[in-house]
């Protein structure tokens, strides 16, 4: 259902890219994949859902468990997604923007994290 | 800022500015056009000639020998020949026939015995040079005419002076003549500048009023104009901004390049303010880099500006504005000019606006007219797509439509009205009215298109219009099939296998009075898929017919057919630039295995629930429910699967069953097992599962009992949303 996440690491950030599909059968091993890949001295994670298909009520769950994990250590969640994307329906309705930033492109979520230094997460 | 550095500021020097003076007083020289030269020329050689004859005549009547008389004529003679040589240049010509006038002049004071009336030959013959425009034969002419008076009358002072004083003191006299010949040259170069003024100005106006700009597009027109105002007025930059919500927005410019969008210009201060404010034009000979409002002028280092206002029907439009890099004056002249440019812009930059509106307002007309969604019809999965033309008067007239019939029965409809703009979007919107109408009432396909017929002939405006329309017996895969001069729709059956139906079109609506509408029976079948379409998809530019047809043909079949609204985008293929014509498309797609409701049981296990899901989601595609309402309704779904995996059972597990049927636009899904309901605990961060179905279905009923819980997820869907919205 999921696909493995793959995961880059880059100097100051990580970025995972899952595909497939988020439900209650898959969303650990995103939460669990996501505070595998993030490292200590990064700004945050950039998490592309570009390739998601499905994202349900679980999968909400683990962005906003990975969101607060990141946010005790001062590191912000960045997503990606398509705005034609389901997906943003959903994020839409359960407000994921008070715990993490939406975006159409990788390069905006990289943009965020290098642009909220010192500013903490979104919250 | 690069460009402000450049700048030092400019202060002439006193010799500078009296030899900037000298210059502008004079006549330029700018010469004549040819056709104009040769025609004075030729004038002046006449004159020439006359003098070769008659001067030799006057000698010999004042009593010289007939060879002094004759060698003074070969003179003139010698000086006539060499001017008409075409081998010489235009310039040595006109001072050839100059000297050759001038010296007949003298002559004719010599043979008179330097009588006083024939000194006025000369004021006659200096007068007939300025009209060469040349300040050569001019300048030689009064130098010569000043040497010989000198020479000759020292030499031989009775053949220039006739009274004592100057033959005693020939170069007194010599000065006195010459100083006469100066004063004629001077009133002579006088005229000559107020009139090359005139010309000049003439000439400006002459080229930005000329007519063949009028055929130019409007961006090529501005930059001609711009260009042109700039070279007549002397100025580096020309821009033109129109009035925006923000002040005013650029439009073009010459002179300055300007990546990027256009930049805005506020009209608190600086000179587009006064020129708004005033309506006229206004002109500042000298500005600080640092005053300037415009980002492009700044940058461009202008120190001078003048704009005029862009007034159509007393409103004001937009600014012009001309910039030198230097302090300067503009003359009244400019501002004329610049006024002038600005009066011919304003009616383009207007009709350029009329042109864009009417396009706005025939494709919206189009639009508001066209379904906005299509019914969801079980079996049937259905898309359609409107491009208008990219040309203002060819937008409007095509319009689609699908109609529910009742019992699975469909029709599909595909029309286009003759002509273009709001006109012919209007009646298209009363013919799609009508034939939904008809439809509905239950008439054939052939009645339908006959009342629609009568309909259109009876506005006796002479309108007409194509149309097929084909009603369609989904679970038969029956068709019935007419067409009013439309292009045949194609169908691609379940094997593959690619053809144009044939349709023995019967005249377009409207055409005649009566018209006698067949209908052919046809076999769709399940699995096949048929593509309706105006003639725009096939009428491309510099293609044949049937070269087009058979393009969306190999277009077609090369398809890979998944949804409907995928066939749609690779049936349109793709987009080169503006359209010509308006496009029209409907793709109807009869899917393979309609079964009417879904019914499964999976075991309580969160690997199960998206089997649910693809379950639910396959029925859901074959009833063709769209996209975006089919995913709420998967995701209501899981959320409704996974509370009853979560929550349901304990850990010996269970199994739990979801069922979906569609029926008038409302999907209900059931989702249901035989647990009791556990309680959520939240510190587990759960409990946006319900929230998320409320948002996303429009009603959640959930049922708790002993023997278990039930939820019920109900969703309007495809057309019968859209009335609830209305």
């Amino acid at each position: 259902m999921i696909a493995p996440l793959e995961v880059e690491t880059r100097e100051d950030m990580v970025i995972v890219r899952a595909a497939g599909e988020i439900d209650i059968a898959t969303a650990g091993q995103l939460r669990d994949g996501c505070f595998a890949a993030v490292t200590n001295d990064s700004l945050g994670l950039v998490l592309d859902l570009s390739r998601v298909s499905f994202l349900d009520s679980s999968g909400v769950r683990a962005l906003f468990v990975i969101a607060e994990r990141l946010d005790e250590h001062r590191q912000h969640l960045a997503l990606v997604v398509p705005d034609t994307s389901h997906i943003r329906r959903v994020l839409g309705i359960v407000n994921i923007e008070g715990s993490a930033s939406v975006h159409d492109t990788i390069e905006d979520a990289g943009a965020r994290l290098r642009d909220g230094i010192g500013r903490g997460a979104a919250r | 800022m690069a460009a402000a550095a450049r700048l030092k500021r400019d202060v002439p020097d006193p010799g500078d500015r009296l030899r900037g003076w000298i210059v502008r007083a004079l006549p330029q020289g700018r010469g004549l056009p040819a056709g104009a030269w040769e025609r004075r020329h030729r004038g002046l050689l006449a004159i020439l000639w006359i003098h070769v004859a008659f001067v030799p005549l006057f000698g010999i009547t004042m009593g010289y020998g007939v060879g002094h008389s004759a060698l003074e004529g070969m003179l003139l003679m010698a000086a006539a020949l060499a001017a008409h040589s075409g081998r010489l240049g235009r310039r040595m010509r006109s001072t050839l026939c100059s000297v050759g006038l001038l010296t007949a002049s003298g002559l004719l004071v010599h043979f008179s015995g330097g009588f006083i009336e024939f000194h006025f030959h000369f004021f006659v013959m200096i007068a007939l040079l300025s009209l060469y425009v040349d300040w050569v034969p001019f300048t030689v002419a009064v130098a010569y005419v000043a040497a010989h008076h000198g020479v000759i009358g020292v030499l031989d002072p009775e053949a220039v002076y006739n009274h004592p004083d100057a033959i005693a003191q020939p170069w007194t006299w010599a000065a006195i003549h010459a100083a006469f010949v100066l004063a004629a040259g001077a009133a002579n170069v006088f005229t000559w500048r107020i009139s090359e003024e005139e010309a000049l100005r003439r000439e400006n106006v002459e080229r930005v009023t000329e007519a063949a700009l009028a055929k130019l597009p409007l961006d090529d027109l501005l930059s001609e104009l711009l260009r042109r105002v700039s070279e007549t007025v002397g100025a580096e930059l020309a821009s033109l901004w129109l009035t925006g919500p923000d002040g005013l927005k650029l439009r073009a410019v010459h002179g300055a390049e300007v990546p990027g969008a256009p930049p805005c210009l506020s009209l608190e201060r600086g000179l587009h303010a006064e020129v708004v404010a005033r309506a006229e034009p206004v002109a500042v000979a000298e500005v600080e880099p640092g005053e300037l409002e415009s980002e492009l002028h700044r940058a461009a280092g202008a120190r001078a500006l003048a704009g005029a206002p862009l007034m159509v029907e007393g409103g004001l439009v937009g600014v012009l504005d001309v910039a030198s890099r230097r302090p300067r004056r503009f003359s009244e002249t400019d501002l004329g000019l610049l006024q002038l440019v600005a009066d011919r812009i304003g009616p383009a930059i207007d009709r350029a606006r009329l042109y864009e509106e009417e396009h706005r307002i025939a494709s919206t007309l189009q639009r508001s007219l066209l379904p906005k969604r299509l019914p969801v019809v079980h079996g049937v999965d259905l898309a359609a797509r409107y491009l208008p033309a990219g040309d203002a008067v060819a937008v409007g007239g095509d319009w689609y439509d699908a109609i529910e019939l009742g019992s699975g029965r469909l029709a599909v409809v595909m029309g286009d009205v003759a002509g273009h703009g709001t006109e012919a979007a209007s009646l298209m919107g009363q013919l799609r009215t009508a034939a939904r109408a008809y439809a509905t009432e239950g008439h054939s396909p052939a009645t339908v298109a006959t009342r629609l017929n009568s309909l259109l002939a009876g506005l006796e405006d002479g309108s007409m219009a194509t149309l097929l329309y084909l009603e369609l017996d989904v679970p038969s895969g029956r068709a019935t099939l007419v067409s009013a001069g439309h292009p045949p729709p194609l169908v691609r059956r379940r094997g593959g296998a690619v053809e144009y139906l044939e349709t023995k079109p019967a005249a377009p609506l409207g055409a005649r009075a009566h018209t006698v509408y067949a209908e052919h029976a046809l076999e769709i079948g399940a699995g096949s898929t048929i593509v309706l379409y105006t003639d725009g998809l096939v009428e491309r530019p510099g293609e044949s017919l049937d070269d087009g047809l058979d393009a969306l043909m190999s277009r077609f079949g090369s398809a890979v057919l998944t949804t409907a609204e995928a066939t749609c985008r690779d049936v349109l293929g793709p987009g080169e630039g503006p359209l010509r014509d308006d496009v029209a498309v409907l793709v109807v797609h009869l899917v393979d295995v309609p079964g009417r409701s879904l019914r499964g049981e999976y075991p309580s296990e969160v690997t199960a629930v998206s089997s649910a899901r693809r379950d639910l989601e396959r029925f859901l595609r074959t009833a063709g429910v769209p996209e975006m309402e089919l995913q709420d309704l998967l995701l209501g779904c899981a959320e409704a699967c996974s509370n009853a995996v979560q929550h349901a059972y304990g850990p010996e597990g269970g199994r739990f069953r979801i069922a979906a049927e569609i029926e008038a636009g409302i999907v209900r899904v059931t989702v249901s097992d035989d647990g009791t309901w556990r309680r959520f605990n939240e510190a587990s961060g759960g409990g946006r599962g319900l929230p998320i179905m409320n948002a996303i279905v429009d009603d959640v009923d959930v049922r708790r009992t002993p023997q278990g819980t039930r939820v019920t997820l109900r969703k309007l869907v495809g057309e019968a949303s859209d009335d609830r919205a209305a």
